[in-house]
């Protein structure tokens, strides 16, 4: 669950973001755009450790491609601060989001399979 | 069944199996945790480079080259590849690097067999990418004939991280070969056992292909 937990960690990050870079000549559309994918973020990150939405980390990645587009079709190259920030933050959330939640486990179906398998006396 | 948490794979001797060629478990942790201190220490010092890029630190530190390091650092190359990455150069090194420590972090100790597609975009991410900015240092100096030492310190680190990588990615590439062959090319299954999923096949050649220590 590391993963979950850092995904929470870089949406705190994002929530704090207007409050370092400077977001003066941006005016409020974004700091707004922050915190609610900061929200997203988070609730995402929460969802996943109960069982039956397990999977919700992976909604993370739409998010994450929504703050890499922010910047990526802003007009001038590189970015103001806040863009940039938004490159970081969008890649290292797509890379965590594919973790699985019990990354240091087996698959459960691996475990599951092998476990019968091996029951059969079948190694 | 084995109950599916945190504990119990660790003792099993299942998840320590040593696949071929090699003599080792490549996805043992303490492979894993010193690819992931080697990629932390180029992360730190490409992040180092990366404040001096963005303005929040004067001088970059660099016991040979002197003020050549500063002139790489602000060139004209360097200054095209922050107009593609939106971001300078030297922070999406960092970006990257910080990339490998989560993907060689996750998984367990036999994620060559279980995982292949976490051991494949952590090869992504270590050899393609550590092979251009490889190219991309060795370009500076050979194009700006300048020479930036923690450049060159972070290149080599690249170069470790490879060839520390590598043999992880090769087994799973065996593995999916093997898979691939005995199911006649079947894509399905080949697909399963990409994305994690079990199968009989995929159980045999596991088993095939590795042996307990």
């Amino acid at each position: 669950m590391w993963a979950r937990v850092m995904e929470f960690a870089l949406a705190c990050w994002l929530a704090l973001s207007p409050f370092i870079f400077r977001y003066e000549d941006e005016g409020y559309g974004l700091m707004a755009n922050d915190l609610v994918c900061a929200l997203l973020i988070m609730t995402m990150a929460f969802l996943s450790f109960w069982r039956p939405l397990e999977k919700a980390h992976f909604m993370i990645i739409p998010v994450a491609l929504w703050l890499m587009g922010l910047a990526f079709f802003h007009e001038s190259a590189p970015p103001p601060p806040p863009y940039q920030n938004y490159v970081f933050v969008s890649i290292i959330l797509i890379v965590l989001a594919i973790i699985p939640n019990y990354a240091s486990a087996p698959p459960r179906s691996w475990a599951e399979y092998s476990e019968n398998r091996k029951q059969k006396g079948d190694y | 069944m084995r109950p599916h948490t945190q504990t119990g794979h660790e003792i099993d001797p299942d998840y320590h199996v040593i696949p071929v060629p090699w003599s080792y478990n490549p996805s043992r942790w303490g492979e894993r945790v010193a690819i992931a201190i080697v990629a932390g220490v180029a992360a730190v010092i490409s992040g180092y480079m990366g404040l001096f890029q963005l303005g929040m630190i004067e001088t970059v530190w660099d016991p040979f080259f002197g003020d050549q390091s500063m002139s790489v650092l602000t060139s004209e190359v360097s200054h095209a590849l922050s107009r593609w990455f939106r971001i300078p150069d030297a922070v999406m090194g960092m970006t990257a690097y910080i990339a490998d420590i989560i993907l060689v972090l996750a998984g367990s100790t036999r994620r060559w067999q279980y995982r292949p597609w976490l051991v494949a975009m952590f090869g992504l991410v270590v050899i393609p990418l550590g092979l251009v900015s490889f190219t991309l240092v060795a370009m500076q100096g050979v194009v700006l004939g300048m020479w930036c030492f923690l450049c060159l310190v972070t290149a080599v680190l690249s170069l470790a991280l490879i060839v520390l990588a590598w043999d992880e990615v090769w087994s799973s590439w065996l593995y999916m070969r093997r898979v691939w062959m005995e199911t006649g090319g079947d894509l399905r299954i080949v697909r399963d056992t990409f994305m994690g999923r079990p199968s009989d096949v995929a159980y045999e050649v596991g088993n095939k292909m590795s042996r307990r220590p």
